[in-house]
């Protein structure tokens, strides 16, 4: 280890930490997180450069991409946070002292710095804040202290602004939906009951509550404080409805859109996808709606994926841009076959093209994932606070 | 008046090496370029170029010949040309031409330059970043500690 101390001096009068300041961060910005995490561990100049705030006003969260958050656990008290970087289809472990370990956490939604864990043992929320490295415990929810599996992840959102974070939940109190928000800044939940929307609405929240045969209701949020939330019941086409010996998994993506994932049973418990296609709910101009199919994951993209499992979740996250003419998404499909879990990136860009993210083992001792104690997508980590 | 004469320039390198450049190779560089104009110097131009030396100056210079005429080839054709060239430069000319492009403000060839650098980065070790580039390992040995323990599993 000492060795490298010793190392003789350079035998040129350049080097690279010696290039003009403009230079080094032109190299930087064209490096992806992973290898940024660990440049901060070559050299004390390094890390500083890292730490720069001229380099972290360059660097943004475009230029480091989509994360999938994977929280996975090795013993009751002992979990491991990693970071799956999409751009460069590599693996990145998070501080793991950072984690509430002993709370026995599972991972529900991430966004921006912030991290929102539900403790089963505590029944509490936990959020962390990337960071300011710090564990809060939110206040209970309105509807009491709940178990980690009362958490529907398409029934909830977090939205991240900085250092502060807005964390809403949708739930049928009785039959009657509700929107519960808890707001950082203020520290407090806040609930308000949904109404029947009559106009058609874009933009803001969607959240999946209920399904009744062939109608789906929806609560959607937002998009400004002051909008009340409001309830939407689109349609199912008789195409959304699975056909013989065929399964549909839902992933809703929180945009208003969601993707299905048609499976068929290839022998007992083992299944193989036949088909993932996305849809959107189309308003009609009296109110109501219908979900329609806006984009399918072609053939030749499907034939990547087509592995056999047992059980599978997803999620998905979008990014509409152009009232809605520009659609870039991406889902990811977490399965398990025998103990053994596997996940699927599938991203579609702006032009419309389907691609499939190849996702290596978390590290070189291990093929796959234990224990998976939740999943997460964010757009907008920017991973600095790793640096 | 014979012929249309090709306009050209002298630069001259750190080490007082001339080189006599067309106009249009030269004014790749936005340095040279607001140097001519600000001069308004019409004949036997003679612009001294600090801080280049007469080697990195020539390989310079080949790239700004190639891309003075960039629009007579195809773009892929281009994009050939610059791979090439840049694979060819050891790490010490990389380090030069970085320098260099910077200095003389040519822009695709900083960018080529920090292109290649990000790419001999990527993928690598801590320590074979270091033995690449030959960095010192200038950490204490508990600022060390404490990067390892806080990153443990990223830098096995």
């Amino acid at each position: 280890m000492d060795g490298d101390r010793a190392a003789p001096p350079s035998s040129t009068a350049v080097g690279l930490c010696l290039l003009p300041s403009e230079l080094i961060h032109e190299i930087l910005l064209r490096l992806s997180l992973p290898d940024l995490v660990l440049l901060r561990a070559v050299s004390r100049t390094l890390s500083s450069f890292l730490a720069s705030s001229d380099f972290r006003r360059l660097y943004s969260p475009a230029s480091s991409g989509p994360c999938l958050f994977v929280l996975t656990k090795r013993f009751p008290r002992d979990a491991f946070l990693r970071a799956f970087h999409a751009a460069s289809s590599r693996w990145l472990c998070l501080p793991s002292a950072l984690l509430p370990s002993a709370a026995d956490p599972y991972l529900l939604a991430a966004s921006g710095d912030h991290l929102l864990f539900a403790s089963n043992s505590r029944r509490e929320l936990l959020a962390l804040n990337l960071s300011s490295r710090s564990i809060t415990t939110l206040p209970d929810p309105p509807l009491g202290p709940r178990r980690t599996s009362s958490w529907r992840r398409s029934g909830l959102k977090l939205i991240s602004d900085d250092s502060h974070f807005r964390f809403l939940f949708a739930e049928l109190v009785g039959d009657r939906p509700f929107l519960f928000e808890y707001s950082s800044t203020t520290g407090t939940w806040r609930s308000s009951e949904a109404v029947n929307s009559l106009q058609p609405t874009r933009g803001g929240v969607w959240f999946n509550l209920v399904q009744f045969g062939n109608e789906s209701v929806i609560l959607r949020a937002g998009p400004s404080d002051e909008d009340h939330p409001v309830i939407l019941r689109p349609r199912l086409s008789a195409a959304l409805i699975p056909r013989q010996g065929e399964e549909a998994l839902r992933v809703y993506g929180g945009d208003g859109k969601m993707a299905v994932v048609r499976s068929t049973a290839l022998g007992m418990g083992v299944r193989v996808v036949t088909g993932v296609e996305v849809w959107g709910v189309a308003l009609a101009p009296a109110g109501g709606g219908e979900w329609e199919m806006v984009a399918a994951v072609p053939e030749e993209v499907l034939e990547r994926i087509r592995r056999p499992f047992g059980v599978m979740m997803g999620c998905m996250e979008e990014e509409t841009e152009n009232e809605g003419v520009i659609m870039r998404l991406r889902i990811v499909l977490v399965s398990n076959l025998e103990g053994s879990w596997d996940i699927t990136w599938l991203g579609r860009d702006g032009s419309g093209r389907w691609v499939w993210v190849p996702v290596p083992g978390p590290d070189s001792r291990s093929k796959g994932f234990f224990n998976m104690a939740g999943i997460a997508l964010s757009s907008c980590f920017s991973g600095l606070s790793l640096l | 008046m014979v012929g249309v004469k090709k306009k050209m320039v002298t630069l001259v390198s750190s080490d007082g090496v001339e080189f006599v450049v067309e106009k249009r190779v030269a004014e790749q560089s936005l340095f040279i370029k607001n140097a001519l104009n600000e001069g308004g110097v019409e004949e036997k131009v003679m612009i001294p170029i600090p801080k280049v030396t007469s080697d990195t100056l020539s390989s310079v210079l080949e790239y700004c010949e190639k891309h003075a005429s960039a629009t007579e080839f195809q773009e892929n054709e281009i994009e050939e040309w610059d791979k090439e060239y840049i694979e060819k430069a050891d790490l010490d000319l990389l380090y030069y031409l970085l320098q260099a492009s910077y200095s003389m403000s040519i822009m695709g060839l900083m960018e080529l330059g920090a292109k290649k650098v990000a790419s001999l980065i990527r993928g690598k070790s801590p320590q074979e970043i270091r033995e690449l580039f030959n960095i010192k390992n200038d950490f204490t040995p508990e600022q060390e500690e404490e990067i390892r323990r806080e990153m443990q599993w990223n830098y096995e």
